[in-house]
């Protein structure tokens, strides 16, 4: 059973991104994850492993790998909307740990 | 909100439970600077009641007799030596114009390192030393430069030089911007960010003296005495937000930038806590 | 669950170091059916990675010192959905203070890692 979703989900990546429409996704969800990744850093809450998957996957479809960049744009993406809930609810509910008040 | 309490002149009992409301709302500071110094100095005071003031401005060394003696080694003939002498150099050189660095600031620059971070009443800002070079030389129409390393660091470590010893002193002055800008620096110290969610206060106050891998933790309070320094990882000197930087990037955050308001508020607000507490600049760490 | 002697625990070490170089996703797919003992040595490894910084434990060099060591972890957690808990997010199981990061929540290990870790832990 694995095996076999495996198979399908290596079929569909290959078909995807065989076509042209595969790699300007993997543009276009570069350019938003840079996006999202820019409001989580004006919140003070960016992570460096974002900037890191952004520039990997850059890179990847710069030398022609679309497939590996398209899964990294995915992931930073999805790493970049992460950090940006988090920034918005650590800035909400910072507080001074209780050994630090009298 | 606390200023307000404090203003109203309420009789005892509803000053108390005015303070208690406060206290119990996250992240509202209920604190002035003055009542958080005392605060986080007597902190370190029940926690290492055996080392003086000077100690903690000594830092991680504090915590481990082999690399205290590996430091004393080195301070020897400290590698911030150069670094003064070519940062008197530059700070002596005049600018285009003729004018030089000591023209803005008080007492031609010598012997108030230790009162910086500070609040201008002119923009409302703070500055920290670094900065405050780079805005003479904006101000002179030089080009900036960065405020982390290189010529405003070595000055940044002349300046100190002359400083040493004397008391770090940082006033928040009664005015409201500089109320919000120590506040500001307090919320980024306290503030979680990055993949593993620390914040500044998570290594250096309960964790301080403790280990990160072979690294032991300095605390909070005695930080700021000692920079710029010189750390063997750089190889050069650093100026005291450089090493927020690196501090955030060991963490997974992205840093704040340099010289931006936040980095300045932060430093306010850190520098303050080790009011007191005599300069150590320029600094040595390897 | 045998006790491993030192001579396998390393060369098991050794194997996940390769195994890791290799792919987190080979060892991942690997570990449904692999052995008690394969996921005890992935389980170390990963600890190595993200708990010794901080934790001291049986086989670590240059442990942190800022968190709990971790012994007797079968006897003072015996249950294994608290360390679950605790290693997708402490703030809840350890309180808002606490320093441990939230592995689970920010995505920084998978389920399976968590499980592997606790598989680990659990043998010391």
């Amino acid at each position: 059973m694995r095996k076999h979703l495996l198979a399908v989900a290596i079929a569909t990546e290959l078909l995807l991104s065989s076509t042209a429409w595969g790699a300007d996704d993997a543009g276009g969800i570069l350019k938003e994850a840079k996006t999202v990744l820019d409001e989580a850093v004006s919140l003070e809450g960016g992570w460096t492993s974002t900037q890191d998957l952004i520039k990997e996957s850059e890179q990847q479809l710069q030398s022609g790998a679309k497939d590996q960049a398209l899964k990294l744009a995915k992931q930073a993406l999805a790493e970049a909307k992460l950090s940006l809930e988090r920034a918005r609810e650590l800035n909400k509910n910072w507080s001074v740990p209780k050994y630090l008040t009298k | 909100m606390t200023r307000a309490c404090r203003h109203l002149h309420l009789p005892l009992l509803t000053s108390l439970a005015c303070a208690l409301l406060f206290a119990a709302s996250a992240g509202v500071t209920r604190a002035g600077p003055q009542e958080d110094l005392q605060i986080y100095q007597d902190f370190f005071k029940k926690r290492f009641p055996t080392l003086s003031v000077e100690d903690l401005s000594n830092g991680a060394y504090s915590f481990s007799e082999d690399k205290k003696k590996q430091w004393l080694d080195i301070m020897e003939f400290p590698p911030y030596e150069v670094a003064i002498e070519e940062g008197k150099t530059l700070f002596e050189t005049p600018f285009a114009n003729g004018k030089t660095y000591g023209s803005c600031l008080d007492q031609g620059g010598i012997g108030i390192a230790h009162t910086y971070p500070r609040f201008d009443k002119a923009t409302g800002k703070v500055v920290a030393l670094a900065g405050a070079l780079n805005a003479c030389r904006a101000a002179n129409g030089e080009k900036t430069l960065s405020t982390f390393k290189g010529d405003l660091a070595n000055i940044a470590a002349y300046l100190t030089s002359t400083s040493r010893g004397k008391p770090i002193t940082v006033t928040v002055p009664d005015d409201p911007k500089a109320l919000a800008a120590y506040e500001d620096g307090k919320r980024i110290y306290f503030t979680r960010r990055g993949p593993r969610e620390f914040a500044c206060y998570h290594c250096h106050w309960v964790a301080a003296g403790a280990r990160i891998r072979g690294n032991e933790l300095s605390t909070a309070v005695g930080q700021a005495t000692h920079f710029p320094t010189y750390r063997s990882k750089w190889g050069e000197m650093g100026t005291l937000q450089r090493r927020y930087k690196g501090c955030m990037e060991n963490t997974g955050a992205v840093a704040l930038k340099e010289n931006s308001d936040g980095m300045n508020n932060l430093e306010y607000f850190h520098t303050y806590m080790s009011n007191g507490i005599p300069m150590n600049a320029p600094g040595t760490r390897f | 669950m045998r006790p491993l002697t030192p001579e396998i625990k390393n060369t098991v070490y050794t194997t996940t170091l390769l195994l890791s170089a290799a792919g987190v996703w080979l060892g991942l797919a690997g570990s449904v059916h692999a052995s008690a003992a394969d996921n005890i040595a992935k389980g170390k490894a990963l600890t190595l990675e993200q708990c010794q910084a901080c934790h001291h434990y049986e086989g670590t060099e240059q442990a942190g010192t800022v968190a709990p060591p971790l012994l007797q972890m079968k006897t003072r957690f015996p249950d294994p959905k608290k360390l679950q808990r605790i290693l997708f997010d402490p703030t809840k199981e350890l309180g808002p203070d606490t320093m441990m990061p939230p592995f689970g929540r920010n995505k920084l290990l998978t389920d399976a890692e968590i499980n592997l870790i606790i598989e680990y832990l659990y043998s010391l």
